[in-house]
């Protein structure tokens, strides 16, 4: 069974539900699965076959769902990129995961056409639903078809912060994301066809098994916006469109939490919150509890490593503690090991080490990170947690240097990369500033070229924005002197990481 | 008539602070060179919720007032002379 087979069943025990609204848009399952199947037509006739990565970048409408089953209907590999990143991110991604194909909106065809000029090697499909409903898919460009790796059964790729400052592509299969998908599911217990609302990115693996592929594979109804997140669009929408379901991550769960006047809604339709991307943290939890009692908050843990989901707080989070992130999923296993990878018992902390039907295949062209990452069978999360005597997971923090941001995961020295190609900074470093409604934020110190006179941090700002996703640039510049070291070279994070939280 | 001039220029010096916080979060910075009340700073600007959060947070502090997310939609950003308008409010209040 593939992908989009979860939508050809749809589409035959659910013609008439509604598949996907987008604003005032909509699609039944009859047309989502007919437009489907005419864009894997086109993609076909742009060279598509089995093992073609197509590179999807749409912002969260009807026409990346579409895409994105389309992709699969015509046995290629689907790797979606955020229209967060810039042209140039985006443009590193093409090249690194040898795409063949972009399908993309035309605005974005543009900006990609001018990121990569002729270097750009793949052929463009532009799609888009016209004002009568119906949907243009245009070859604007011809391309070369890639065959650099026989990439087998792989289903979806997704790129995933690096740690070393070259971002991941992860390979999942599609037996990788059903097994995911088809366990998350029966946990969640979904009772009546649900309508889901998706705020966050669709690129992302939590929405793509949370949301994507878990309400089409039961005929449900997704409700997409492309717009940023504001708690009051959300309460109006779910209003709306008697919104059952979402996927949150502590940003959004916080607002929430925080809204003062929440009966100025009719909301009672919302039953199911899942929350993940990083803890929520434990007050907010209680307050979302007090405030929507009809609503089920359920904390999830996951990565796109493992297909997504490791552990869930469901069918009913109360039976966990507060501060865990529910049971392993069955058919996951979880070991917390030591430095040596010796086993530790309840209640010690260490690594979370990982195993299932849902663990990746590995990390496209980087087999040597993999036989790291991956050692008999068994993943290294890069996470510290244990695990009590009752077998609830809890997560206590993280080996890797990684910023956890709005419930994206930022490689630090991907930022001090694009900050020392700017002339006036000879040093920099980047950590996490504690920020109460995104987790963290980053900051950069940096050690100029010039003595006194100093770029503005508006000039550091507009410098990296031209280059990095709004997420990875500072929200904090700070010139230093000298970086703090430990010993010789390498740079203390954690007295930065101090300092960081002390700057107004 | 002397009110509705004061007001337009105030709105007018709201945008011109209000371009210079832009100018690293919209994607390309030629965007700026055309913004009315008019301009929808989402979808002509390029705008994102990190760039928004950038922008109240520079506007904040350029005005010394206190805006809370929840005050806030996407129709404050669809249209820059709503989210002018906010400010005014702001400032009013606090004066």
């Amino acid at each position: 069974m593939r992908i989009i087979d979860l939508l050809k069943n749809s589409g035959a025990a659910r013609p008439q539900a509604l598949a996907i609204k987008s604003g005032t848009f909509e699609l039944s399952y009859r047309q989502m699965l007919s437009d489907t199947e005419s864009l894997s037509q086109r993609l076909r006739s742009a060279g598509c076959t089995r093992g073609t990565k197509v590179a999807i970048v749409l912002e969260n409408s009807a026409e990346y769902l579409v895409s994105f089953f389309a992709v699969s209907a015509a046995s290629g590999i689907i790797l979606p990129l955020s229209t967060r990143m810039t042209p140039y991110e985006v443009a590193g991604f093409v090249e690194r995961a040898d795409v063949s194909i972009v399908v993309t909106s035309e605005s974005w065809g543009k900006r990609l056409s001018g990121a990569m000029g002729e270097v750009l090697s793949s052929a463009v499909v532009c799609v888009r639903y016209d004002s009568s409903g119906k949907l243009a898919a245009d070859i604007v460009k011809g391309g070369r078809l890639e065959t650099e790796e026989n990439c087998g059964d792989i289903a979806l790729m997704v790129p995933t912060s690096g740690t070393t400052g070259v971002p991941k592509i992860v390979m999942l299969t599609d037996d990788n994301l059903l097994f995911n998908m088809a366990v998350f599911r029966l946990l969640m217990g979904f009772d009546a066809p649900q309508v889901a609302y998706c705020g966050l990115s669709l690129h992302h693996i939590y929405c793509i098994c949370a949301q994507v592929l878990t309400h089409i594979s039961r005929g449900d109804t997704l409700v997409v916006t492309s717009r940023p997140f504001f708690i009051r669009d959300f309460l109006k929408t779910v209003q709306r469109d008697r919104v059952t379901a979402s996927a949150f991550v502590p940003s959004m769960a916080i607002l929430l939490a925080e809204y003062p006047r929440p009966q100025e809604f009719e909301i009672g339709s919302l039953k199911y919150i899942t929350l993940s991307g990083a803890k929520t943290p434990s007050s907010t939890y209680r307050s979302l509890t007090k405030r929507y009692p009809q609503t089920r908050f359920i904390n999830t843990y996951g990565m796109s490593e493992a297909g997504s989901r490791i552990s869930i707080a469901a069918p009913f989070p109360q039976d966990y503690p507060l501060e865990s992130v529910g049971r392993p999923m069955p058919g996951v296993s979880v070991r917390i090991a030591d430095e040596k990878g010796n086993d530790l018992p309840a209640d010690c902390a260490g690594q979370i080490l990982i195993k299932s039907s849902g663990v990746m295949k590995g990390y496209y062209k980087q087999r040597d990170l993999t036989a790291q990452m991956l050692v008999d069978g068994w993943l290294k999360t890069g996470d510290i947690g244990k695990v009590d005597e009752h077998g609830n997971l809890f997560i206590l923090g993280r080996i890797k240097d990684v910023i956890v941001t709005g419930g994206e995961n930022v490689c630090p020295f991907e930022i001090e990369e694009c900050l020392i190609e700017h002339p006036a900074v000879r040093e920099a470093a980047v950590v996490g500033r504690t920020d109460r409604l995104l987790q963290e934020v980053p900051c950069a110190f940096i050690v100029g070229r010039n003595g006194n006179r100093n770029p503005t941090d508006v000039d550091i700002k507009k410098f990296c924005r031209v280059r990095l996703s709004s997420h990875k640039v500072p929200r904090f510049v700070r010139f230093v002197e000298q970086l703090p070291r430990l010993g010789a070279s390498k740079i203390d994070r954690n007295s930065l990481k101090k300092l960081a939280d002390t700057l107004d | 008539m002397e009110t509705n001039k004061l007001e337009k220029t105030e709105r007018g010096q709201i945008i011109e602070h209000l371009r210079a916080f832009l100018e690293p979060w919209v994607s390309e910075i030629e965007l700026l060179d055309g913004i009315t009340e008019e301009t929808n700073l989402i979808a002509e600007l390029g705008l994102d919720s990190v760039g928004i959060l950038e922008v109240v947070m520079e506007a904040e502090k350029e005005f010394d007032i206190s805006i809370t997310n929840q005050e806030l939609d996407s129709d404050t950003f669809t249209r820059l002379g709503n989210f002018v308008s906010l400010l005014q409010d702001k400032i009013y209040e606090n004066n």
